[in-house]
């Protein structure tokens, strides 16, 4: 073979195997769509958290650190939550985080940037933080949160030669902000004006909190009872409530080089019906749309960009053929007289255009990494509870497969309210029928938020019906109900730590895990008021299948006894 | 002659090069340990020689002080942790632990911290700790913030306020406060 016929294939390879790593430059994260359409978060969560992202390095660790959190939260477990976010909010506090990638993302692709998601993205993960850090009861904290979601949709002018102003545009001046103590913004987020005056109600600032109550209905008048409700401050309970699934982020055009979200769920204004103890309905409304957040508040700073490159490059391909057209011409022309090492020259020349041209439409594409767990909608319930173990009644007009009922809500005892999150079921039609726990309103299990369910006590692990943490008080429960009766609390502890249960987040490394009834060695609970809560103990699950030989040895010694359990 | 002048040149861009690159603009406001040591630190000292403290004796009625922890009113997320540390850091300086010996005041374990450890403990001893505290004064804290930002800007100016307060008479017998600032570069959404 001729070398310049050599050299032309060689370049011609190279450029075909960069444009193929562009393309495929892609990090691979752990796809869960067919757990998201079916609304199985659980699973969900379960296959991020196993296949996830460690290396805090890696340009898609925030955007698996999120995803996780969400699905930790939409879980109840406030407390591995935090710490997933804690890290999050680390990243979207770090300005500049791809500056060092600037050069890579323009003359690449932007795949290769650190995630940071877009600034809806950003704003709602923040929310997410602000919705485990009230949970958790760090009104404080989240208050700090809430402001901070506030702050990533402020129209940031790009000209930095302007005069700075605080976040969101309200007139800066330091001493009018340090007298107030805080600043409101005119993003419009109805719901960052409505956490944010929720914790500021908490920490008894209840100027600020009307100012956010203030903003939240002129932002949204139809908002108007609920800030009434808060503002009467008679509330003991508050339930986030979201459904649906967020929007996709897709490329479009040439080269998929324009930037689109498409939603996954329809966006709409039906109201969420909520009945305490099957009393009357009450109807709330959306307070917020994240298909139209999506539109809204999107930082498509490298457009103009992207379509130069694509243009760039569909022009050198075609200049590319241009030349090798030429090329055949002036051979027809010339005939034997045509130079050939000028025809050598104008292969190499088109091979070196098509390979140029090839990196740059392969890297005019947009970055499409976006946060698929989103949910399409919030609502936002103030609820005041008044009888131990009410259970209260979610559902959205119209759509009866997102019906949930959540049993065991009592009210606090430290007089301080609760936040809770809670995801509806979202698969299925207006006709679909929702999953049996997620309507029992029972709840099947002794457990140490509720307490002790009616009739004799047994731990779980042993045959029985009951989850809670071995302590002296639940020995004696199981020694009153005549089991048990020649076994003490170590000996019983020591079953437990046989089997490799763990009680505490702490001693899972922040996180806990999947929860026994479900197979797991976890005995963490999430919170009551969540659809964690309800699908645990809401239904009921195969029996306990021990593990270790001490265990099964204790089964079979007491078999005659425990049987009576089954 | 010129070899030394020679060798001084190099240093000199050794030590620039050194500045400057210590000297990269920070990308996070948020606040640091460090800056929580410093101004622990200057708080205690503040503290050890206020008009309160100054002329007290080892025979003074004895000050029994309870701390609660720092509350956050900045727009920044300080962990549980962190708050708790804040006060720590103060109680453990050394000006302040100089005031158990000479001036006869103690601090003792927060109240809420008290009963995390009862709530937590099976053991029947953890019941009656600390029945004997009977603090007789309190101290706080509260930190706050203003932002100011642009696209590629962020500057935060914190500032804390310290009160210890008389439990019997509510009388406020010290307060100080401390501010710093932190800037940062690069863009917000980036």
């Amino acid at each position: 073979m001729r070398r310049s016929k050599r050299s032309s294939l060689f370049v011609v390879a190279i450029g075909l195997a960069f444009s193929g790593l562009l393309l495929g430059c892609q990090p691979k994260m752990v796809d869960v769509t067919p757990q998201l359409t079916q609304s199985d978060f659980v699973q969900a969560r379960e296959l991020i958290h196993q296949k996830r992202i460690k290396n805090p390095q890696d340009e898609a660790y925030m955007l698996e650190q999120m995803r996780l959190g969400i699905l930790t939260l939409a879980h109840g477990d406030a407390q591995s939550a935090q710490t997933v976010f804690s890290g999050v909010y680390e990243q979207i506090r770090t300005q500049g985080l791809n500056r060092d990638k600037a050069f890579e993302a323009v003359v690449l692709n932007e795949d290769l940037k650190f995630w940071k998601g877009e600034p809806f993205e950003q704003a709602l993960a923040l929310v997410y933080y602000t919705l485990d850090l009230a949970a958790l009861g760090q009104w404080d904290n989240a208050r700090a949160a809430a402001d901070n979601a506030l702050f990533q949709l402020g129209d940031f002018d790009e000209d930095d030669s302007q005069s700075p102003e605080t976040a969101g545009g309200a007139p800066p001046t330091a001493a009018s902000d340090q007298q107030a103590g805080y600043a409101t913004d005119t993003s419009g987020f109805t719901l960052g004006y409505l956490l944010k005056g929720l914790a500021s109600q908490q920490l008894r600032r209840d100027n600020e909190a009307n100012d956010f109550f203030n903003a939240a209905v002129e932002s949204d008048p139809s908002l108007r009872p609920i800030c009434d409700s808060l503002r009467r401050n008679k509330y003991n309970h508050v339930l986030i409530v979201s459904y649906g699934l967020g929007p996709k982020k897709v490329g479009r055009g040439a080269d998929q080089s324009e930037l689109a979200f498409e939603s996954r769920t329809a966006s709409g204004d039906q109201p969420l019906m909520v009945r305490l103890d099957q009393r009357r309905n009450t109807a709330f409304p959306v307070v917020c749309d994240i298909n139209q957040m999506a539109q809204e508040h999107n930082w498509n700073n490298l457009q103009g960009l992207r379509r130069d490159k694509s243009a760039l490059g569909t022009g050198l391909l075609a200049g590319s053929a241009a030349v090798l057209a030429h090329d055949q011409q002036s051979k027809k022309k010339r005939g034997k007289k045509h130079d050939k090492s000028d025809s050598d020259e104008a292969k190499i020349v088109a091979a070196s255009m098509a390979v140029v041209g090839m990196i740059l439409k392969a890297g005019a594409h947009i970055d499409t990494r976006y946060c698929d767990v989103l949910p399409q909608r919030v609502y936002l319930v103030p609820i005041n509870i008044t009888n131990k173990r009410t259970t209260v009644e979610l559902a959205i007009a119209g759509k009866a497969h997102s019906r949930l009922v959540l049993a065991g809500l009592s009210p606090p005892t430290d007089g301080r309210p609760r936040l809770r999150y809670v995801r509806l079921m979202h698969a299925g039609d207006a006709a679909s029928r929702p999953a049996g726990w997620a309507t029992s309103g029972r709840i099947y299990y002794s457990n140490d938020i509720t307490g002790p369910i009616d009739g004799p006590h047994l731990p779980y692990i042993l045959g029985g019906q009951c989850v809670r943490r071995p302590s002296h008080e639940t020995l004696r429960s199981y020694q009153q109900s005549g089991y048990l009766q020649d076994v003490s609390l170590t000996e019983l502890e020591q079953l437990y730590r046989a089997e490799g249960i763990l009680f505490d987040t702490q001693d899972q490394n922040g996180f806990a895990g999947k929860h026994v009834l479900e197979g797991g060695r976890s005995f963490v609970l999430p919170d009551a008021g969540t659809s964690g809560f309800a699908r645990l103990l809401g239904q009921e699950h195969p029996p306990y299948a021990p593990q270790s030989q001490a265990l099964k040895d204790f089964l079979a010694k007491h078999a005659q006894q425990l049987s009576l359990a089954r | 002659m010129n070899a030394c002048r020679f060798r001084a040149d190099w240093v000199a861009a050794a030590a620039a090069c050194f500045v400057v690159l210590s000297c990269t603009p920070q990308r996070t406001t948020r606040m640091t340990a460090d800056d929580l040591d410093v101004m622990s630190q200057a708080l205690a000292n503040s503290l050890a020689a206020s008009e309160a403290v100054v002329n007290r004796t080892p025979d003074s009625p004895l000050w029994v002080i309870t701390i609660n922890k720092v509350q956050n009113l900045s727009s920044d997320v300080m962990t549980e942790s962190e708050q708790w540390s804040v006060m720590a850091r103060i109680r453990s300086s050394l000006p302040i632990q100089e005031l158990w010996r000479q001036k006869n005041i103690r601090f003792v374990i927060p109240a809420q911290r008290l009963h995390a450890l009862q709530n937590s403990s099976q053991s029947p001893s953890t019941a009656t700790a600390g029945s004997r505290r009977q603090p007789t004064h309190e101290m706080s804290a509260t930190f706050r913030s203003v932002t100011r930002a642009q696209a590629r800007k962020r500057t935060d100016l914190y500032y804390c306020e310290f009160h210890l307060v008389g439990l019997n008479t509510s009388e406020r017998v010290w307060s100080d406060k401390f501010e710093y600032k932190r800037a940062a570069a690069g863009h917000v959404w980036d």
